[in-house]
């Protein structure tokens, strides 16, 4: 019986698994259980926002103060980067989709390349914070303008949010690195583009994410 | 149908151009630099004249549209939401309203002041009037100070700033 089924669906090649009818809904399903994933990330990403909200409003003057110990020249050059990328991992689903599978593993190698530089960057925007004991904790220590209290509340919401954020980037990494040694080496597995766009949606997401903190981090107005 | 005779069986039902993620990659570009220079712009000052408060305003809806705007964007164009089939766009935009829902909270506590009543006032007072600008639209009067506003002396001059 289920063989008869696996030979009636013998056209639509082994890229479709046995539960769906064909590669069309199979891919629909993919997108759908991606989005909701990503659905999930904007209610826990939204909730820390609203968090930084509140603080924000109830202090901005102060915030203002301390947002001029961000430097929105590294800022600015890590959101080009993150949009360098999210441009990469857009043209790698586009050659995977027209099967193009060096130019594929081009724009991904470039994608992860910039994921890098974002981290390296971040990496002296925290060293510089922790020379200088701007991370919340014990030994933290204000002497400019402002309440200190406030200061490391300031502090701890950038890096917990910057380390969240981070924390994707490194995710990302990860995965895309998965992706580009199945590209490479285990070709059936990712024969489809669909791993790739789900990859891909997880990247732009990332990237979104970032232009909302660059401008609500660096860029606070007096 | 879809299944054009002409193209592989598998192929997707669109592949975006080079020149729409390119057009899109700049696009975005643009805006990055110019929400940098929006926020040079000092609004309360330079724009409105000593407005300051609304200025505030400005300052962040100007670097909140645009970041929204990019975001539509990558939505839109990276991520192929303008393409993908509408169940696809139901799940892509369940999110997104979700989260304006969310923002609505916000609003519980930009209001909170414009009605004083006990217990509000003195729980949510600006915690620093020295340094934080009065943002209220409807200050405390002598009057409801008296009724409603905080019973500790030194909170008294809250509001007047």
């Amino acid at each position: 019986m289920s063989l008869a089924i696996a030979d009636k669906h013998e056209h639509h090649d082994d890229l479709v698994c046995h539960q769906f009818m064909d590669l069309e809904q199979q891919r629909e399903c993919y997108i759908v259980g991606m989005w909701s994933f990503l659905a999930q990330e904007i209610m826990f990403f939204g909730a820390l926002f609203l968090m930084y909200m509140v603080y924000r409003w109830k202090f901005q003057d102060d915030f203002y103060i301390y947002h001029k110990e961000l430097d929105v020249r590294m800022g600015g050059t890590n959101t080009m980067i993150l949009l360098a990328s999210s441009f990469s991992m857009a043209l790698a689903v586009r050659y995977a989709q027209l099967k193009e599978r060096g130019a594929q593993l081009r724009a991904l190698l470039f994608t992860v390349l910039c994921a890098f530089g974002f981290l390296v960057i971040k990496g002296f925007e925290w060293a510089h914070k922790f020379e200088t004991h701007h991370y919340p904790g014990p030994s933290f220590a204000w002497k400019g303008a402002g309440s200190p209290e406030h200061a490391q509340l300031f502090f701890s919401l950038y890096f917990g949010l910057t380390g969240l954020h981070a924390l994707h980037v490194v995710v990302g990494i990860l995965l895309i690195g998965v992706l580009m040694y199945l590209t490479k080496k285990k070709r059936h597995s990712v024969e489809d583009y669909i791993p790739t766009e789900m990859i891909g949606l997880y990247w732009h997401f990332v990237d979104i994410v970032w232009i909302f903190l660059f401008p609500l981090f660096y860029l606070i107005p007096q | 149908m879809r299944h054009n005779t002409a193209h592989d069986e598998n192929a997707p039902h669109h592949i975006p151009s080079t020149g729409l993620l390119v057009r899109t990659f700049l696009a975005l570009g643009v805006l990055m630099l110019l929400t940098i220079a929006a926020a040079e712009v000092d609004f309360g000052h330079e724009v409105f004249k000593n407005n300051s408060a609304l200025g505030t305003y400005v300052n962040n809806g100007v670097a909140m549209l645009i970041a929204v705007i990019k975001a539509t964007l990558v939505v839109s164009f990276f991520m192929g939401v303008k393409y993908a089939s509408k169940l696809s766009r139901l799940w892509a935009f369940a999110g997104f309203v979700w989260l304006t829902l969310m923002l609505i909270t916000f609003g519980d506590y930009w209001t909170r002041s414009w009605e004083p009543l006990q217990g509000w006032a003195a729980a949510s007072p600006q915690a620093r009037p020295d340094v934080n600008r009065d943002r209220n639209f409807a200050p405390l009067t002598s009057e409801s100070r008296e009724t409603y506003g905080p019973k500790k002396p030194e909170a008294a001059s809250e509001g007047s700033e």
